[in-house]
């Protein structure tokens, strides 16, 4: 019989560096769920995506045991991790901070293609091309 | 002194969300955050930030967001949380594990049932290595099957100590153990009390800087992640002595090419990889 569902916990947790600290401590020690055990997976998991956020579901059953995915990061840490941008634009429509490649737009709709809603690249670019534009980026054609 | 953390809650239109997690990314100190319905849990490290540069950050990203979308609002609240034992609630639920029917990890207030072979004493305090995580189960399975008799032993990153106390009752020698992180500390101090009261475990406050270079041992105990053994492949060829035996665990079955590829280009030899799940264990030779 399966387990039954007992809550979700959702948190953003920079790669590899999980710790009983909070977040994680306060949202998982009061569903009674194994904090060491979970921090123990999600940086063996994530150790490899050091310096990115990276977005977790955790579900919790009624016997206290959890199991977790992983999502991508979010499009706007990777569009600044893809061209080294500090921070957007306070100003996007009249400020410009940067530039992004249609290569680059590519390689992080692909990433992200697994958490949207859609099976089309060309709309999944479209996605991150507008992520890029809100932050005061320009597109390049 | 415990350690205290400054946790925001600001409340804000979930269409926001990418744009705060962009935003707050690169600020020092901070250590994730919960979503919640139009709500985020941030978390910063209080030895790294102050609450009037969170204030900036929080007053600079609310016109941020406005400018972005008029009708996006953004409240927040800051308090400071002091650390306790946040897994206490799940420690009070733990009942003895007993592995390959010799190892019987027990906390005290659920005693075994019945004696094994190598009893082991442990009350977890936030601290890794209770014997629920695969990992601990792989590193006594090859403990086991090891001889331990009179050889030295350094263990790292000890959490509860209990790979420390598993070595001395396995009839080890000379046994260093050390953790960074300051609830595995006293909790191993907690747990050594319990088992070996006569304090012939050296446990030290730190990383792989506690040990010197002159200090070796026959036998390594790590059970760490990739990242660290691969970062100290040197360090464990360095502090064993010759013939002598490293465990490595932490890993995870798609990890065992690269730490393969390291150990060798090191100088280790002999490999032989346990697993249980999706988790390995490997013992190599020196």
């Amino acid at each position: 019989m399966a387990k039954k569902i007992t809550g979700y916990i959702k948190l953003q947790i920079p790669a590899g560096q999980a710790t009983p600290a909070p977040p994680i401590g306060p949202a998982l020690g009061q569903k009674g769920v194994n904090i060491m055990e979970f921090c123990k997976q999600y940086n063996a998991k994530t150790q490899d995506k050091m310096g990115l956020i990276i977005p977790v579901v955790i579900t919790v059953y009624s016997d206290k045991s959890f199991t977790f995915i992983t999502k991508t990061p979010p499009a706007a840490v990777l569009i600044k991790k893809a061209i080294k941008l500090e921070k957007g634009s306070a100003e996007p429509n009249r400020t410009k901070v940067g530039k992004i490649s249609q290569d680059q737009i590519r390689e992080i709709a692909s990433m992200k293609m697994p958490d949207l809603n859609t099976t089309s690249l060309e709309s999944a670019m479209s996605m991150v091309a507008g992520a890029a534009k809100s932050m005061g980026i320009v597109v390049e054609e | 002194m415990p350690a205290t953390y400054f946790v925001i809650t600001l409340k804000a239109q979930e269409e926001s969300f990418e744009h705060i997690f962009s935003s707050v990314s690169d600020l020092e100190g901070f250590l994730g955050s919960e979503e919640g319905f139009d709500e985020l849990k941030l978390s910063f490290s209080s030895s790294e930030q102050t609450e009037p540069s969170l204030t900036r950050w929080l007053t600079a990203l609310s016109q941020e967001l406005t400018d972005l979308n008029p009708a996006w609002e953004v409240t927040w609240q800051i308090v400071s949380e002091t650390e306790q034992n946040w897994n206490a609630q799940w420690e009070a639920t733990i009942e003895p594990v007993i592995v390959e029917d010799t190892f019987c990890i027990f906390p005290s207030w659920h005693p075994a049932e019945k004696t094994y072979p190598v009893m082991i004493h442990i009350d977890p305090k936030m601290s890794f290595g209770t014997g629920y995580h695969e990992t601990t189960r792989l590193m006594l399975v090859m403990m086991k099957n090891a001889d331990l008799k009179g050889k030295s032993v350094i263990d790292c990153g000890t959490g509860t100590a209990v790979l420390a106390i598993a070595s001395k009752k396995l009839g080890a020698g000379p046994c260093i153990a050390f953790d960074i992180d300051h609830w595995s500390y006293e909790n191993s101090l907690e747990n050594l009390k319990l088992n070996l009261p006569d304090g012939s475990v050296d446990l030290r406050f730190g990383g792989y800087e506690t040990i010197s270079e002159t200090e070796k041992a026959d036998i390594i105990l790590a059970n760490v992640n990739r990242n660290v053994h691969l970062q100290y492949t040197a360090w464990y060829a360095g502090r064993l002595n010759p013939g002598g035996t490293l465990f490595l665990s932490g890993l995870l079955k798609y990890d065992e090419p690269e730490i393969r590829k390291a150990f060798i280009s090191a100088g280790f030899t002999g490999f032989k990889v346990f697993s249980e799940n999706e988790w390995i264990g490997i013992e190599v030779r020196k």
